[in-house]
């Protein structure tokens, strides 16, 4: 362990700087924990669209509605987007906190493009009739895929007010659980998308 | 001393940056591959739907393991969080399907 005082330099940053505080240590595992009872939040919504998805009413079904290329496009913005903030991790972890910036910055614009998606997608939907109430294949739909994109959105403010608020200060061992935790998150938000584009978007499809 | 440290810590870390790269590509190909499978509408939804599961399962794996640093030492008490929470996740589904509305 690293004390405070020490002048954190490139050759004295620590391979793992998330962990290298006890501070840093007990958020590591908090988070965690929190990714749990998220896990379980995102199950309860998938399971209720499952149950419900064939309970489309005198609306559309599954088949006539989505729009593939579209979702296609927007499920690889968004793995790439795990991939630069993996990236980030590994500029932080070199204590280049310049670079580090940098790839956030890209993994946010990837992030906005697939919510700009999203809510092209949504209004899409709308106008051919398929709104939240249409049905309760349409209720749970909206649900679960708004639910997700609001977890986009999240992480989007997240590494905005990271980038901002620590633009000056420059990378310390305070502020790298922060970063670390944040990209873990999203990576987090990218696993649940790869869940959703194979239940919802993929088995749509085949009926 | 300290600089042989750091050139190995150094080499520690472009490794793992390789394998995050070729997980990406893994990855990006493996949702292609799904895609193509389920539009090409020429298998059996019966065949289909597993598959494309399982496709989806192994991507999250990768995510897990080396995006989210799961294999890494020291990361054993927090697979027990995500089995865990895995586990009343994938009870919930089943619950969903087979028992709540049915």
């Amino acid at each position: 362990m690293i004390s405070n005082t020490t002048k954190l330099t490139r050759e004295n940053f620590p391979i793992n700087p998330e962990r290298a505080t006890l501070e840093g240590q007990n958020k590591y595992l908090g988070f965690w924990f929190f990714l749990c009872g998220e896990t379980v939040l995102f199950a309860c919504l998938i399971g209720t669209y499952l149950a419900l998805k064939n309970s489309y009413s005198t609306g559309l079904s599954s088949n006539e509605l989505f729009e593939y290329p579209l979702i296609l496009i927007a499920t690889i913005f968004l793995l790439t987007s795990s991939l630069t903030s993996a990236l980030a991790v590994y500029e932080m972890k070199r204590f280049k906190f310049v670079n580090m910036q940098l790839w956030f910055f890209i993994t946010v614009l990837l992030g906005c493009s697939f919510l700009a998606l999203e809510v092209y997608e949504f209004i899409h939907y709308v106008d051919k009739g398929f709104k939240f109430t249409t049905s309760p294949f349409s209720s749970s739909f909206y649900t679960l895929v708004g639910f997700h994109g609001a977890h986009v959105s999240f992480g989007i403010l997240w590494f905005l007010t990271l980038m901002l608020r620590n633009a000056k200060s420059g990378l310390s061992l305070v502020n790298a659980p922060k970063y670390y935790l944040a990209s873990l998150y999203w990576h987090f938000v990218d696993v649940v998308w790869v869940f959703i584009f194979t239940v919802v978007y993929l088995l749509g499809m085949v009926g | 001393m300290n600089d042989k440290k750091n050139t190995l810590n150094k080499q520690k870390l472009n490794k793992e940056l390789k394998i995050q790269l070729l997980v990406f590509i893994v990855t990006l190909l493996l949702t292609v591959l799904a895609f193509v499978a389920v539009a090409s509408e020429k298998f059996a939804p019966t065949f289909i739907a597993p598959f494309i599961v399982t496709l989806a399962v192994v991507q999250v794996i990768f995510q897990l393991y080396y995006f989210m640093h799961l294999k890494d030492k020291g990361n054993k008490e927090i697979s027990i969080f995500l089995y865990g929470g895995l586990l009343i996740g994938v009870l919930t589904v089943i619950a969903c399907l087979f028992i709540v509305w049915l």
